[in-house]
């Protein structure tokens, strides 16, 4: 029995019917062709389908679509390429969960402190580049 | 890992939501925060044929100071409790601990006490402050124990057309101690423990969290929280071994913490 | 770009899911269902010849019998993959579980040189430690995935691959198709680690069903597919002695090497992988008069064991530098002072393992460690912490590596499938831009800008005039492809190679010029230190300080090192205190998940210094090594040794790795209880 949702992606609207059992992810990917947001683990633990729900970080393979419907949903499409740039990153896969994440930490107030850096990004896992071009990225606009 | 197909209901008051599991019983599963639920439905280890999704049901939201503590919504997210002000630094202590901040935006307080992780914050709490739930089903309501609560790993003593509606905490604030152990940040412990009060928590340890009475008596009679106190934890303590810890580690590095619990509540 | 494989749109494709064997060794009865298996499928195995290799191909689907947790068994396919699963689910297999098999021997190397039973008879010292590396898989960020399409009798396979050429080959072998028949493309490949350097089966039922479908056919692996029936690695053990001075001079070494491959010999590299790149790396770097080494692929009813960054050397690197700090421990020397005197001295030379090392400066290396982590202080600071009780260890290494394996190698293990050629074709176009096509594909190690800034410096040109285009075999010359560091190594020198040839004709319009290259192995090496701080009361070791000296000759960009050092030992770091692919006794797999299978976090890895030394390569053109595996291969020695070092204070010796809170713990108890029993008995 499908639903009927309508949600708003990075700001425009998109309505359609739904199989319950699809993730948000698999929506964003497959049905709003947004393949920005990637699929590392469908298990909640790589961190590389993470958007923003209304704001705040959230896996998108551990949200069902119709759990998405009436709300606002952002994606790496809808953020700046200047946060966190392509070149900090090697295979680039986990790019789009660091934005995110990344996102909804500039968004706190107060901002966290770069030292807390290294752990609030423990869900998120980057197997290239060893951490260390990410996190001085966006240590560079963090208080100390 | 794609789940398998099941209908989905969004009921918009909780007397429809017990309806629809007096209606589903065990054929239908709540959804709270699906932080657990969801990999479940996409591994297929949960196959329910109705999901119930909780998320628009105003009785199972909001925190509240009570005259004896707190009363907690089942579908309070971990990241509103954090925002609440005045919140036992317990509390906070705890669910600091909960996976990572793009999961505590989801979770909730009731999710996590009906999954019934072992190395769980939440059911580790409830059995330390001697928590109440408040469960509901078309048939009526009742309360429980956390003790009565917790069954066994993964299993709380629901009846299939019943939900969990609410927690109640006893007032709980002042000194404390809340330790365990992770590989990484936001991992589940292997091993854990608090004490607050006259109470201590072992958790991660067994099939579910465990008041470890011996050292709570100990404590009681004056005992000191020294290597008598960790002889008695490792003495009593239930452990189970797995693929990151033995039983042995469990034991012998939980009395460690709860030795450090017992006296960070005594000392601060 | 279009994006990683499962990013690309396929209008109308199938989605492929798998069912797959829940035993570990299982006759397969009746299937019933909506499946196709391997007899209906008639994809041939992938086979593998050559002397040494004995063939024990991996089969497309299980044939008869499923050999480990995982097993492909049948397919199924429907528009989308829930759909799939469905299906899959549905499918009725009549398994009927048997006892494990005994081992098969697989492929084995031995390396007899030098003095050895001399130097036994003869050292005042010898000890013997049997060493363990778990069992782990490589786990790229993005799992594996193909998208198979055939047209007016040709095949299009789009791979998440790091070896497309190898990949055309072998699905050609399979399906009994030209190899001109097949055009493999590769998308943006999220990390391969050599995971994806292999031909998979599934990737040959994907195309068997696009061709007997007539339409396109898709499979993204999921996580637990991944971790559960893609390739694992390592699964070591290295029973070592050393006959050694009481200067700390070690003579002689003998190594018994027994690999658990796994259920199946993996296409191209086979069994050979992990014993053949073993073996000639033990105690490599090392002044030795006498070494022996038996080292053995042996199956089990686990998944097959493949390529992960480093493969076999980081075996030998951990079994040799633990056992110098043992050798050092055992004398109450310090450990760089007994690499000094056992480190190689006048390279280039031939190891009695039979390296032929190019260059290098190992002392150097040791002196820059020494200097720039401030070794003495570092030391003293060591003495302040342990007076405080806390477990502070400081571990070392000292290690070469092999890069940019050539024909004779593979050829030398039976296998014929690796070419083990890098070629370069150098095009320009009409309107004057430099195309280059190269044999490998990028995988995450933004090789484009040296390939860039090369041609931009061989030829002249003013920046923005090249291209770089790779991951396409129908316009990329035949090559080997991305992995053991070649690009450094032999796609450079192509590249160069190349690059004459289109100088000579002036890079006129329409030039169209290839050059293929055998690559002799190169040798990069570097000393690695580590400083662990192990939890005195949980036993959780954290990394607390990372460096690296690094030697891999030329170095034709800085960044692309530092990159490839820095991830490598986040990787390797991994390897030594997390990643384990556990499996129980009864060959169920302990680690399908992330939860369970772990790999490190930007909490668990410091900022890695890193130091470069630079002794050109007098055999690759450019002089330049491979840098893809130092830092993983570094971090098996130096970080496994400063675990060790941190308890060491407490008799415990640890031995089998990952080095995680359980392994720190029971070493512990073991070294209280005997010193109690000891205590007993000399008391009693
Ligand atoms: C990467 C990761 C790390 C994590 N780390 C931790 C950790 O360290 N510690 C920890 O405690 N948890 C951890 N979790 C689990 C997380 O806390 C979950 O959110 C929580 O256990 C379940 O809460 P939920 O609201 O998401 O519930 P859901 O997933 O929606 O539901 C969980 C279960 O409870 C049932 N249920 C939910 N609400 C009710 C109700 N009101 N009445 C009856 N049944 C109900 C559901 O049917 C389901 O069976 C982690 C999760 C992930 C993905
Ligand atoms: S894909 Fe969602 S966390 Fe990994
Ligand atoms: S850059 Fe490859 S996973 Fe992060």
């Amino acid at each position: 029995m499908n639903v009927e949702i309508s949600l708003a992606v990075n700001g425009r609207e998109w309505a359609g019917e739904v199989e319950p059992r699809l993730t948000l992810a698999d929506l964003l990917r497959d049905h709003l062709a947004l393949t920005g947001t990637h699929l590392g683990c469908e298990h909640g633990v790589c961190g590389a389908c993470t958007v923003l729900l209304d704001g705040q970080a959230a896996r998108s393979c551990l949200t069902l679509a119709v759990q998405a419907d009436g709300r606002q949903v952002t994606t790496v499409e809808g953020l700046s390429e200047d946060l966190l740039p392509r070149e900090l990153f090697q295979c680039g896969f986990c790019r789009s969960g660091f934005v995110c994440s990344a996102e909804a930490l500039l968004r706190r107030e107060p901002l966290p402190r770069a030292v807390e850096l290294p752990e609030l990004l423990a869900g998120n896992i980057c197997r290239c580049t060893g951490y260390e071009p990410i996190l001085d990225a966006l240590s560079a606009r963090l208080p100390g | 890992m794609k789940s398998s197909p099941f209908d989905y209901h969004r009921p918009e008051s909780l007397a429809e939501a017990l309806s629809l599991f007096a209606e589903w019983g065990e054929e239908a599963r709540a959804l709270a925060g699906g932080q657990s639920l969801v990999p479940m439905l996409a591994m297929r280890l949960a196959r329910p044929a109705v999901v119930v999704d909780l998320a628009r049901i105003p009785e199972l939201r909001g925190v509240a100071r009570t005259a004896g503590g707190w009363r907690i919504g089942t579908m309070t997210r971990e990241v509103e409790l954090e925002r609440v002000a005045g919140l036992p630094p317990i509390i906070a202590a705890a669910i600091s601990h909960i996976g990572h901040f793009q999961i505590r935006t989801q979770g909730t307080v009731g999710g996590s006490l009906v999954h019934l992780d072992p190395a769980g914050e939440w059911p580790a709490l409830s059995m330390l402050l001697e928590a109440t739930l408040e469960l509901a089903s078309s048939r009526g309501s009742r309360r429980l124990s956390a003790r009565e609560f917790a069954l066994a790993p993964m299993l709380a003593a629901l009846e299939p057309d019943e939900l969990l509606v609410a927690v109640e905490l006893p007032d709980c604030g002042g000194p404390f101690g809340f330790e365990e152990v992770e590989r990484r940040p936001g991992d589940f412990a292997l091993v854990g423990a608090a004490c607050h009060g006259a109470s201590v928590v072992a958790f991660g340890t067994g099939r579910v969290p465990q008041r470890l009475t011996g050292c709570e008596a100990h404590m009681a009679a004056g005992g000191g929280s020294g290597l008598e106190l960790r002889k008695l934890a490792e003495d009593e303590m239930e452990a189970h071994g797995d693929i990151h810890a033995s039983a042995a580690y469990r034991r012998q590095v939980g009395a460690r913490l709860v030795e450090r619990v017992v006296g960070a509540a005594a000392a601060a | 770009m279009p994006g990683y494989l499962a990013d690309l749109r396929a209008p109308g494709a199938l989605e492929l899911a798998f069912v797959r064997s829940p035993f570990a060794h299982a006759l397969i009865g009746k299937i019933s269902g909506p499946a196709v298996t391997a007899t209906e499928l008639g994809v041939g195995d992938l086979r593998l010849g050559g002397h040494g290799v004995a063939p024990w191909p991996w089969p497309a689907l299980a044939r008869g019998e499923a050999r480990f947790v995982g097993e492909a068994v049948a397919v199924v396919w429907a528009e989308t993959r829930a759909e799939a699963e469905d299906l899959a689910e549905s499918v009725e297999v009549e398994f009927e579980p048997l006892e494990p098999e005994a081992p098969r021997r697989l492929f084995e190397r031995t390396i007899d040189a030098g003095a050895v039973d001399v130097c036994f008879q003869r050292a005042e010292h010898v000890l013997e430690r049997t060493f363990s590396c778990a069992r782990q898989t490589p786990l790229p960020l993005e799992t594996r995935g193909v998208l198979a399409h055939f047209e007016a009798g040709r095949l299009t396979l789009w791979s998440s691959t790091q070896i497309p050429h190898i990949l055309r080959r072998g699905v050609a072998q399979a399906l009994e198709l030209e190899e001109t028949a097949i055009r493999v493309l590769v998308p943006e490949v999220g990390g391969g680690f050599g995971l994806k350097a292999h031909v998979f089966p599934e990737e040959l039922v994907a195309a068997q069903l696009a061709r007997r479908l007539g339409r396109p056919v898709r499979w993204i692996e999921d996580r637990r597919e991944n971790l559960l029936a893609s390739v694992h690695a390592h699964d070591n053990e290295v029973l070592m002695r050393a006959a050694f001075g009481a200067d700390g001079r070690v003579l002689a070494v003998e190594a018994d090497l027994r690999c658990d491959v796994g259920a199946y010999s993996v296409y191209p590299f086979s069994a050979s992988l992990e014993p053949a790149t073993a073996a000639s790396a033990i105690f490599a770097a090392y002044d030795l008069q006498g070494l022996r080494v038996s080292a053995r692929a042996v199956t089990s009813h686990r998944c097959p064991v493949g390529a992960y960054r480093g493969v076999g050397t980081n075996t030998a690197v951990y079994a040799t530098e633990r056992m110098l700090d043992l050798i050092a421990g055992h004398l109450g020397l310090d450990p760089l002072e007994v690499r000094r005197r056992n480190a190689l001295r006048h390279l280039p030379c031939t190891t009695l393992g039979g390296r032929e090392l190019d260059s290098g400066d190992y002392l150097e290396l040791l002196r820059r460690v020494e200097s720039v982590s401030g070794y003495e202080a570092l030391r003293r600071e060591q003495a302040e912490a342990r007076r405080q009780g806390k477990l502070f260890g400081i571990g070392l290494a000292l290690f070469n590596e092999h890069s940019g394996t050539g024909q004779s190698e593979y050829r030398s293990r039976g296998i014929e499938e690796v070419s083990g050629l890098d070629a370069c074709r150098v095009r320009v176009t009409a309107e004057g831009r430099i195309v280059i096509h190269t044999s490998s594909v990028e995988i995450g190690q933004n090789h484009a800008p040296a390939y860039r800034r090369l041609t931009e410096r061989m030829l002249g040109l003013e920046p923005g005039r090249v291209d770089i285009h790779e991951g396409d075999t129908d316009v990329c010359p035949p090559g080997t492809g991305a992995f053991v560091s070649r690009g450094a190594v032999g796609v450079l020198d192509a590249i160069a190679g190349a690059l004459r040839l289109a100088g000579k004709q002036d890079l006129a319009p329409g030039t169209d010029v290839t050059c293929s290259i055998d690559p002799k192995q190169v040798f990069p090496s570097g000393a690695h230190l580590a400083v662990v701080e192990v939890d005195a009361v949980t036993f959780v070791p954290r990394l607390k300080r990372y460096l690296a000296v690094e030697d891999c000759g030329n170095v034709i960009d800085q960044r692309t090192v530092s990159e490839q050092i820095r991830g490598g030992v986040a990787m390797g770091a991994g390897k030594v205190l997390l990643e384990e692919s556990a499996y129980g006794e009864d060959g169920q797999p302990l680690a399908a998940t992330l939860l369970d299978y772990l790999v490190p976090v930007a909490a668990d890895i410091p900022r890695i210094e890193i130091e470069h030394l630079v002794s050109p390569s007098p055999i690759s053109a450019q002089g330049s090594k491979g840098v893809g595996e130092a830092g993983t291969i570094g971090a098996f020695g130096a970080v496994a040794n400063a675990v060790a070092d941190a308890v060491a204070p407490l008799g415990a010796e640890l031995l089998e790795l990952p080095y995680g809170p359980q392994r720190i713990f029971a070493a512990i108890q073991l070294a209280t209880t005997s010193k109690q029993k000891k205590g007993r008995r000399l008391g009693g």
